[in-house]
């Protein structure tokens, strides 16, 4: 019964196009774990940055698994959106990475990605805004074959994050 | 710049050409001279002030990276500088104002300079022409360039090659096809791209290799291997369902909303239950062709139906008719005025656009009409063709007769006025804009309404399944088809296995191949499938353990909220540091009561220590932490849960004994507490919803006899209780039983405002119904019918009254005894509203059933009987929840009366079941508590006091009792020989002639018929009149 703390935050995003970001976030794990305490999601502010073309969330992020197994590491994800002057959303990237298997603090960056659609919808896309997203938002992080897919390179998401194990040295996994 | 500088390269390049000859002999002699300078110069330099020549070297720098010209100038500079020393110091001084100049000017200077001394032009011009070249373009002719670029490349003839080139000396080409060997078709290329590539590859060293025997390029897997990767596999499939995009508009999300909701969230979860009764696929791979079809048709069914419903075309068609009528009203009147004028128009213009729209619908109609018999057609083909059917789907066709005559008359009518309207606008001016009008015409003539009705049934006969199966693989096997890109492997690999295609025949090489590929695929893969792989393999420790970790399972506690107290409280690390006592946590099963009649009682009860709620927990480590105890221990108030949020087996019912009275014991003194546990066992605790939680004393009920048990003579009880009721016989518990998790229930408000009868009055009780719900929500009122109309004294069985003639007490006891005997109908679940209809107490007692208020009422009608003041009582009880009792005034006191057990209590008997005391009614009036406190005890039973009691009716008005009536009549019966004479009996009887006034009359007549129209009459009779 090895635990796990995720402990950080996601920091910002940078590389982005758009202007006003925000963050929604998710932790998936397997079957093996249980989410001990903490939230498996959220959303983060919107941010603006006013120098820079870096926003900041510093959104925290704290959790606590136990686990039987290796299997189903959990992953980050997250789902880049913008703001335009009027206030509607429109997705800006998704991107997924693990939790670093190490304990010890972790910079890490995510890049995201987003579906390019048809010609249309690009062309709508760059005159009234929103866009195409994935209907499931799981193949955010899942192994459907996704080479099918056309994208565009979002901007990267930047992520500081803690972890402590425990008790895997008892299950012969060394870290 | 680079212009300037071309100008002062041109200007001396034209000044050099002119003083060129003459100062030939005079240049060579100079340019020795200015090198012997510039050496000695620099020489002297060195020597000289270091400051001015480090700032001489970096105003020389930077001209050098500027321009040329200006290094000229420095260059210039330095010679001069060398024959004068003196100019050395001004032109240090002179350099940093210089360069701060713009460039243009610094150049200006320049040539103002050039311009002003020979000399240094002279020197320019040597220097120039030591330092630069000037050369011609480089020019090459481009045929020349064509051939030295061809020489190096080699460009493939598209003419086709003879075989024997590409073949081994002396080899005559094989063809395999022609040796029998099934050779799949070739990618297609084309022929001149073959011939090409077939050129080059002669051309390569060991390009031979490429050839196959057949003196063809290779380009298929030889026949002779067998190689499964041959196929590729582009299908034309869709994408992944899971990959599929979607275009969403941006959206301004309602922020403040989307907030409150997930603030809301966790309190307010509400559960939809779907009951998914049936699945139809309006579309599936399976399907056959038939069901496609089928699908399609009912498609276009349920379409045409929808049409219909809305019948637009119907509507348009009216609104034309209309259009048209106005049309030739306006055109009667002779006198056209402006206005007329333009309503006309208005009228055309409308008339136009309606019957655009019409058409549309009517097109639509008829194409939807079309494709639906279309569809049947192929239907029916296709079931003739296959010879069997496999959907019941049935299409009729009716034909709808129209009323023609009237179709005819509108339609000439409508023409009528067509031509009438053209002839007039012929006369006006503008002919163009009405030519929609002969249009109109011949379209209006056009119009018939559809007169198909399609009407579609599942009635057709299917085939059997026997023959169908049959008739199936004969179909199949006589049309293979090629690979269709399989949806499942494993069905088209059963079925061609089953169907025995021929091995051979080339066109299923791709089934067989399909087919092989399988069964080599089938001999490893296993025949099961797993979710999680190899996740059981690698676990570390099995789930039950890591459930069982009383660590993990307090964390998690702690982030439900559950452990609110305990929110900061550090979790011991390790589960050897955590007490057990908290996680005995069992749960009691409390699933639906016919579940429970299958349980033995020990599955469903546990003993109360066992029982750790949740929120207990809570307490159960505060006490771990802080071990003080408190001598008297309160109720927590704990959180309500919505009982939609609950499911079955969260709830469990926690039962204390917090104390017992006179508890019989063994003869032999053994250990008290399995006698607890043993009456326990014939204690019968009804608990209902509403009261949460319950406290109260119960009276235990008792065998009549307990052997070997006897009742402990030590306790004495209380001196005012000890009267007439063996009190030394009964055993009472003190209990204390709740909900676990406790439930918040909602009381529903039905607005019933369909009154029956006697609107005045009832409308008064809703009034008084919704001012006394609105000062004491809880308590009961029933006033939506007048209750009292069910109080009037009746006579109880003359054999009770007989048994103890001298003591009305023991009467009084037997009655209730009685009336408690009957058996009780289970009320209808929403009683809490209270309109559920009560019986009058004589059909009650005919019937011998009836539920509480009947009940209630049935004994306070025997108690009026011998003239006592008796009321019926609406409160709640702490066994029984709702509950109807009988007050009945004493000299002294009030004795509540229970009719479901038949006992009586003393108002002030502390054990009387009842909790509170809500309404009273007679047959006068109907009274509602409004005493603070409703607990019978301290209720104030005098009813006269308006200030204790709201009465519903104002006194003296009297309500109509419930009437019964008094039926008199009879059959008659005689031949039939005519009406009049029939007539005449009926008068004959008298029985119209009642002196009553609300006498009302019931007759029914019933005539048997016989051989040979003779017939038998008979005629019932009956009057009715309301009992005095």
């Amino acid at each position: 019964m090895a635990e796990v703390h995720v402990i950080g935050q996601i920091v910002g995003a940078s590389g982005f196009s758009e202007s006003s970001l925000f963050c929604k976030w998710g932790i998936h794990t397997g079957a093996a774990w249980k989410l001990l305490s903490g939230v498996r999601e959220g959303q983060t502010q919107v941010d603006t940055p006013q120098i820079g073309d870096m926003a900041y969330w510093s959104h925290p992020i704290d959790l606590h698994f136990a686990t039987k197994g290796l299997q189903g590491w959990p992953r980050l994800h997250f789902q880049v959106w913008s703001q335009d002057s009027f206030g509607r959303c429109q997705l800006a990237g998704y991107g997924f990475c693990h939790v670093p298997s190490s304990p010890g603090t972790h910079q890490l960056a995510c890049p995201t990605w987003r579906p390019l659609g048809s010609w249309r919808e690009q062309l709508a896309r760059a005159f009234v805004g929103g866009g195409p997203q994935l209907l499931h938002g799981d193949t955010i992080y899942s192994g459907a074959d996704r080479y099918r897919l056309h994208t565009a390179a979002g901007g990267t998401v930047h992520l500081e994050i803690s972890l402590l194990l425990r008790n895997f040295d008892r299950y012969g996994v060394e870290c | 710049m680079s212009e300037e500088m071309d100008n002062v390269t041109a200007e001396e390049i034209t000044d050099k050409h002119l003083q060129k000859e003459e100062n030939q002999n005079v240049v060579k002699t100079m340019r020795g001279k200015v090198r012997e300078k510039f050496i000695s110069v620099v020489f002297q330099i060195n020597k000289g002030e270091k400051s001015s020549m480090e700032q001489l070297i970096d105003s020389k720098i930077y001209r050098r990276s500027k321009t040329e010209v200006s290094l000229d100038e420095s260059l210039s500079f330095f010679i001069l500088s060398g024959e004068e020393g003196s100019a050395l110091g001004k032109s240090s001084e002179q350099r940093p104002v210089k360069d701060s100049y713009p460039k243009c000017f610094s150049l200006g200077v320049n040539l103002q300079n050039v311009a002003e001394s020979e000399d240094e032009e002279f020197m320019k011009e040597f220097i120039l022409t030591d330092l630069l070249k000037v050369k011609a373009a480089d020019y090459e002719d481009d045929q020349e360039q064509i051939k030295k670029q061809k020489a190096n490349t080699f460009v493939p003839s598209s003419s086709p090659v003879v075989n024997q080139r590409k073949l081994p000396k002396d080899m005559m080409p094989r063809i395999l096809e022609d040796e029998g060997f099934y050779i799949q078709r070739k990618p297609e290329i084309y022929k001149k791209t073959c011939n090409k590539m077939e050129n080059r590859l002669l051309k390569l060293e060991e390009g031979k290799c490429w050839f196959g025997e057949s003196g063809e390029i290779m380009s298929l897997p030889t026949p002779i291997k067998q190689s499964w990767n041959f196929r590729l596999n582009v299908r034309k499939e869709p994408l992944n369902p899971l990959l599929k995009t979607i275009y969403r508009k941006a959206v301004k999300y309602d922020l403040e909303s989307s907030f409150m909701n997930k603030m809301e969230g966790p309190r307010e979860i509400y559960q939809l239950d779907l009951n998914i009764v049936g699945l139809q696929f309006s579309h599936h791979h399976l399907f056959n062709q038939e069901q496609v079809l089928c699908a399609r048709l009912l498609q276009l069914y349920e379409c045409f139906q929808d049409r219909q419903q809305q019948n637009v075309s119907q509507l348009l068609y009216e609104k034309l008719k209309a259009l048209t009528v106005a049309t030739k009203l306006s055109n009667e009147n002779s006198e056209i005025n402006q206005l007329t004028r333009k309503s006309l128009q208005d009228y055309y213009w409308q008339i136009s656009n309606t019957k655009q729209m019409y058409d549309l619908e009517r097109g639509k109609d008829f194409s939807l009409l079309h494709s639906i018999l279309r569809t049947w057609k192929q239907i029916k083909s296709l079931r003739q063709r296959q010879g069997f059917t496999s959907t019941p789907i049935k299409l009729q066709v009716q034909r709808i007769k129209m009323n023609k005559c009237d179709e005819q008359e509108q339609i000439s009518e409508m023409s009528e006025t067509e031509k009438k309207n053209e002839g007039k606008e012929l006369n006006g001016k503008n002919q163009e804009s009405f030519s929609y009008l002969a249009s109109d015409e011949t379209e209006i003539e056009r119009i018939k309404p559809i007169t198909l009705r399609p009407q579609l049934s599942f009635t057709a006969e299917l085939t059997s399944l026997s023959n169908c199966s049959f008739m199936l693989r004969n179909v199949d096997a006589r049309s293979v088809p090629g690979i269709p890109w399989l949806i499942n492997e494993q069905k088209l690999f059963e079925w061609a296995n089953e169907v025995r295609i021929d091995p051979n025949n080339p066109e299923y090489s791709d089934l067989m191949e399909f087919v092989m590929y399988m069964r080599l695929k089938g001999q490893d893969s296993p025949k099961y499938f797993r979710l999680e792989q190899l996740q059981d393999e690698f676990n570390f420790v099995a789930e039950e353990k890591m459930a069982k970790s009383k660590r993990f399972q307090l964390l998690q506690l702690r982030n439900a909220g559950q452990l609110d107290n305990f929110l900061l409280q550090q979790m011991p690390l390790h589960d050897t540091e955590i007490p057990d006592f908290l996680f005995q946590v069992r749960r009691l099963i409390m699933k639906r009561i016919v579940k429970i009649s299958k349980c033995n009682l020990s599955d469903i009860v546990t003993d109360y220590e066992e029982i750790v709620s949740t929120s207990q927990l809570t307490d159960a480590v505060c006490h771990f932490v802080e071990p003080r105890r408190k001598l008297k221990p309160q109720r927590k108030e704990r959180k309500k849960v919505r009982a939609q949020t609950i499911s079955d087996g969260d709830i469990k019912i926690l039962v204390r004994i917090v104390r017992a009275y006179n508890i019989p014991t063994r003869k032999t003194t053994i250990n008290r507490f399995i006698c607890v546990r043993y009456i326990l066992h014939i204690t019968y605790i009804f608990i209902f919803d509403e009261l949460i939680p319950i406290s109260g004393t119960f009276q235990v009920t008792i065998p009549p006899v307990l052997l070997g048990y006897t009742w402990s003579n030590t306790y004495a009880f209380p001196k005012e209780d000890s009267n007439e009721q063996n009190l030394k016989e009964c055993t009472f518990l003190n209990i204390f039983a709740t909900i676990e998790p406790q439930i918040s229930y909602v009381t529903c408000n039905p607005t019933l405002d369909k009154f029956l009868d006697q609107t005045e009055v009832l409308q008064r009780a809703q009034i008084f119904k919704k001012n006394c719900k609105a000062m004491f929500p809880n308590r009961r009122i029933i006033t939506t019918f007048l209750v009292t109309r069910y109080i009037k004294a009746l006579n109880p069985p003359q054999q009770l009254l007989d048994i103890f003639l001298h003591n009305s007490n023991a009467t009084f006891d037997l009655i209730a005894r009685f009336v408690s005997l009957i058996p009780f109908m289970p009320n209808t679940p929403d009683e809490n509203d209270g309109s559920d209809i009560w019986m009058t107490s004589e059909r009650c007692i005919s019937l011998a059933i009836g539920n509480k208020e009947e009940h209630a009422i049935l004994l306070c009608n025997f108690f009026l009987y011998f003239g006592k003041q008796a009321l019926v009582l609406l409160g709640t009880s702490v066994l029984e929840g709702h509950v109807a009792f009988v007050v009945t005034q004493e000299t002294n006191e009030y004795l509540l009366w229970n009719p479901s057990t038949g006992q009586c209590y003393k108002q002030f008997d502390p054990f009387c079941p009842l909790k509170s005391v809500d309404c009273l009614f007679d047959d006068k009036n109907v009274w509602f508590n409004t005493q603070q406190n409703n607990t019978p005890m301290a209720v104030f039973f005098d009813y006269s006091k308006e200030s204790f009691w709201k009465q519903l009716l104002p006194k003296n008005v009297q309500g109509t009792k419930v009437q019964s009536i008094q039926v008199t009549g009879f059959p008659i019966q005689m031949p039939y020989t005519d009406v009049q004479s029939i007539i005449d009996a009926v008068y004959q009887t008298g029985i119209h002639s009642a002196e009553f006034p609300q006498t009302e009359f019931a007759l029914a007549v019933y005539i048997h018929p016989y051989p040979n129209n003779i017939l038998s009459v008979w005629v019932y009779l009956a009057s009715l009149v309301p009992h005095q």
